[in-house]
């Protein structure tokens, strides 16, 4: 391990405090011919996600589909080919890495979108991946949440997703950055419904890599969770001025 | 809400239009839907831009590596093309219909781009016969209301304009190795002259006339089409894309009209470019996030 | 000269509707609207522990006992009664499938259409065979809702003189959120252009045709060309639809006419560019709150 994950002053590599999120900025609605798209900027991880349909399902996707009256949702992620720094990426077709984490996306929000409202119809979930700095999994999955609500997708609740990894003396960090990861250390990655208040908060998805003491869970898990909390605090108030600047009081008397 | 298809009458509609020079957005023949540009949008790549037509946007990122020149051109550097389609941004680009557009755009950049007259290949040479810089330029499709040719030819010399590559403080060949010292200072780049990039321009032919930057309407309606790639006043490449044929009289006079429009364009992109650049030097602050 | 004009994205401002008086309360997902005691759930809502709460983002919308909540953006959720603008997918057996903006295609079925001239249909194969002759794949046609199935589907019927095939015009798609409900969707405007604004987000705009003539309720199409000023009148007309749905302006003929007002100052391709759509859309919301 060449560096400190955590100074002596409390401080990380790029100067955060322990339980301090990178910068966030997002925007909805920024593809005009979609029916729903987001922007979002994670530190330096930067997303665009875009939605199309709820639509009358495509030849292709219905003969996949077996002619069942089922709500197809398709996942594509996508990383560019100048999202890394250092060497361009080459372009590869079918990658277990993407693939996966299209799975993992699919299975995250059809635990959240009202299915049941969507039979027989197809929606596509399309993920640019523009630059990469940690955390991706979790910055695309806020990206699409956002997207989806542009859309006007029935869902339940938001999906706001976080990262967190652990010193060696046992302290938790919120949101790992790419430097952070390389570092080592374990990388705790989870997707929670983590409206507060009026209900449990519930996990969608989680991930955890490497190895560690079972005592160090809770925190670990805690601290990812309170992210979730803080990021949809962020997206939340995104919708909410998105909304407000755009909504007209007539849309009520209509 | 993509909408490509179009009845009979609707096309009718549109080809009278051109016909009194009155389009179906106001336009006349002869103009371009607003355009709009940001460079240094992507932090992980040395050179990027994007590049609106009204809703067609384009993303170009610029990525150097170091390669071997070919044995055929040792004195002579590499620029390769990519393109991508985002899948929303057209229904089309659904499975394979993206794969082959992206093909048609990419090689009509590479043949474009091979004339000496306009781009400097030499310039890329770092260490004649052993070492060369290949430029990989990569572009994303994010969406698409037509004339991609000339949107994307706009983005990629935008983001050569932005484009800085890591000075060579010195190349040695020791023994059969090259001994190179990149600069250490990230400020510490080269950049390159832009002024002979080429702009491509899509020339539409729609019933008896000529018109440019077609919309994604204009361009179901149009009989053929054809491109051509205009460097300084000179043409560089020429290309008839999506089937149709042209008279060689009218040819000559898409020519024309596109070696006309390129100029003022060209001057335009310069302008707007350079006066980017000097506005992101007074305002030191201004955050290098794309959408902003 | 070519009208050539490139804007920077740094520089671009971002529409704000800021006229003070906002006071509508915004539903996000998952908030709570009220206990399911009271009031039953509509669209935009679903039940959870014996709480109504908001499955979208957007304003709550109440009739007597029922509560839904209405996106900002959405697809089409057809009732009985709405006038759609919709175009041909597929022709099958007996029956039209129609693309209506909504989640699944609509339906025409043959035996929900009035024939040319009034004409009375043989049930027979024959006129099963001539379905191309009335509507193509791709042709527009205008019509009413006649039946919401259960997947939510809708079936369609154009029995009225003023429903059927769409002959020469432009079609715009905006959110169907922003199409106000009134009881007539059809409209001449005093500029001289024909009006349908679609309940499901499809607006036709269109020459005046005489309906006593012309017969609009069959299937005929006129392919003449359009006088030049009906033309321009007709591609404002479309620019201004655009500008009020880039402004989040309900779109109804009121609001049209006051933007096409607001509009005569400018020349009709200027109507493209962001700085007057925000400059028409604001006006026009200033002009009709005045009118209140």
């Amino acid at each position: 391990m060449a560096q400190e994950l955590l100074s002596l002053q409390g401080l990380r590599i790029d100067g955060r405090r322990q339980n301090e999120l990178r910068q966030i900025q997002c925007r909805l609605g920024v593809l005009e011919r979609c029916d729903g798209s987001a922007y979002m900027l994670h530190g330096n991880t930067k997303v665009i996600a875009s939605i199309s349909g709820p639509k009358h399902p495509t030849k292709n996707s219905a003969n996949k589909n077996r002619g069942g009256d089922e709500f197809i949702f398709n996942v594509r992620v996508k990383f560019a080919t100048f999202s890394k720094n250092g060497e361009r990426q080459k372009v590869v077709k079918n990658s277990k890495k993407l693939g996966e984490i299209e799975i993992n996306l699919k299975n995250i929000f059809k635990s959240v979108i009202l299915v049941e409202k969507y039979e027989k119809s197809q929606l596509d979930l399309n993920i640019e991946i523009l630059q990469t700095d940690g955390s991706e999994i979790c910055t695309v999955v806020n990206a699409a949440t956002l997207a989806l609500i542009d859309a006007g997708i029935c869902m339940k609740e938001y999906i706001c997703a976080c990262t967190a990894s652990l010193t060696n003396d046992g302290v938790a960090l919120l949101d790992v950055s790419h430097l952070e990861e390389i570092c080592g250390g374990p990388t705790l990655t989870i997707a929670a419904l983590p409206r507060t208040g009026d209900h449990e908060q519930s996990v969608a998805y989680v991930e955890l890599s490497q190895k560690f003491y079972l005592k160090d869970l809770n925190k670990i898990f805690d601290c990812a969770l309170m992210g979730c909390e803080k990021i949809r605090g962020i997206l939340d108030e995104a919708i909410r001025s998105n909304a407000f600047e755009l909504v007209n009081s007539e849309l009520t008397n209509n | 809400m993509a909408y490509n298809a179009l009845s009979e009458a609707e096309k009718v509609f549109i080809l009278h239009g051109i016909q009194d020079d009155f389009r179906n957005d106001g336009r006349s023949r002869r103009d371009f839907r607003p355009m709009e540009l940001q460079t240094n949008v992507i932090a992980s790549a040395c050179g990027s831009a994007r590049f609106c037509i009204a809703n067609s946007d384009i993303l170009v990122g610029i990525k150097p590596e170091i390669d071997a020149p070919f044995p055929d051109k040792p004195e002579e550097g590499k620029i390769e093309f990519h393109v991508d389609c985002s899948a929303n941004a057209l229904l089309d680009f659904e499975g394979r219909g993206g794969e082959e557009l992206a093909l048609e755009i990419s090689n009509c950049l590479r043949i474009t781009y091979a004339s000496p007259f306009a781009f400097d290949l030499k310039s890329l040479c770092i260490l004649p016969k052993h070492q060369c810089w290949k430029l990989y330029v990569d572009i994303l499709i994010l969406q698409c209301a037509g004339n991609l040719y000339d949107a994307i030819s706009f983005a990629v010399k935008s983001a050569f304009y932005n484009l800085r590559i890591p000075r060579v403080n010195s190349a040695l060949l020791d023994g059969g190795n090259v001994d190179l010292v990149l600069s250490d200072d990230p400020s510490d780049c080269d950049r390159l002259d832009v002024q002979s990039i080429p702009i491509l321009l899509t020339i539409c032919k729609i019933g008896e006339h000529c018109v440019i930057d077609p919309s994604i309407d204009e361009e179901i309606c149009s009989s053929s089409n054809i491109v051509v790639g205009v460097s300084r006043n000179k043409i560089v490449s020429l290309k008839t894309i999506s089937g149709g044929s042209f008279h060689p009289d009218t040819i000559e006079n898409c020519i024309d009209l596109a070696i006309s429009t390129a100029k003022t364009l060209d001057n335009t992109l310069m302008n707007i470019l350079k006066h980017e650049e000097s506005l992101t030097k007074s305002k030191k602050n201004i955050k290098c996030s794309f959408l902003n | 000269m070519a009208n050539i004009k490139i804007n920077l994205l740094m520089n671009k401002a971002k529409y704000t509707s800021d006229l003070g008086e906002n006071n509508c309360r915004i539903y996000t997902t998952g908030e709570v609207i009220t206990e399911q005691k009271d009031f039953m759930r509509g669209h935009g809502t679903y039940v959870e522990d014996g709480l109504i709460k908001s499955s979208v983002v957007g304003v709550v919308r109440q009739i007597n006992k029922l509560i839904s909540v209405v996106p900002l953006k959405s697809k089409y959720v057809g009732e009985i009664g709405d006038v759609v603008i919709g175009r041909v997918t597929e022709i099958q057996k007996k029956r039209w499938k129609i693309d209506t903006n909504s989640r699944l295609d609509s339906v025409l079925l043959i035996s929900s259409i009035n024939l040319p001239g009034g004409e009375l249909r043989r049930r027979n194969a024959e006129d099963e065979q001539s379905m191309r002759k009335l509507l193509q794949e791709e042709d527009l046609l205008s019509a009413e809702v006649q039946n919401v199935y259960v997947d939510g589907s809708l079936s369609l019927h154009t029995r009225s003189l003023k429903y059927g095939k769409l002959s020469q015009g432009i079609l715009i798609s905006v959110s169907p959120s922003l199409i106000k409900r009134r009881k007539n969707h059809f409209h001449n405007l005093p500029c001289g252009v024909s009006v349908i604004i679609g309940n499901n987000g499809y607006i036709w705009i269109s020459p005046i045709v005489n309906v006593e003539i012309e017969g609009q309720g069959g299937f005929a199409q006129s392919l003449d060309a359009i006088s030049k000023s009906d033309r321009e009148a007709i591609v404002r007309i479309k620019n201004c639809v655009q500008a009020l749905a880039s402004c989040y302006v309900m779109i109804y003929d009121t609001s049209i006419t006051f933007a096409y007002e607001e509009s005569l100052k400018y020349e009709a391709k200027e109507l493209l560019n962001h700085d007057t759509m925000y400059e028409i859309g604001f006006n026009t919301k200033l002009k009709l709150m005045q009118q209140e």
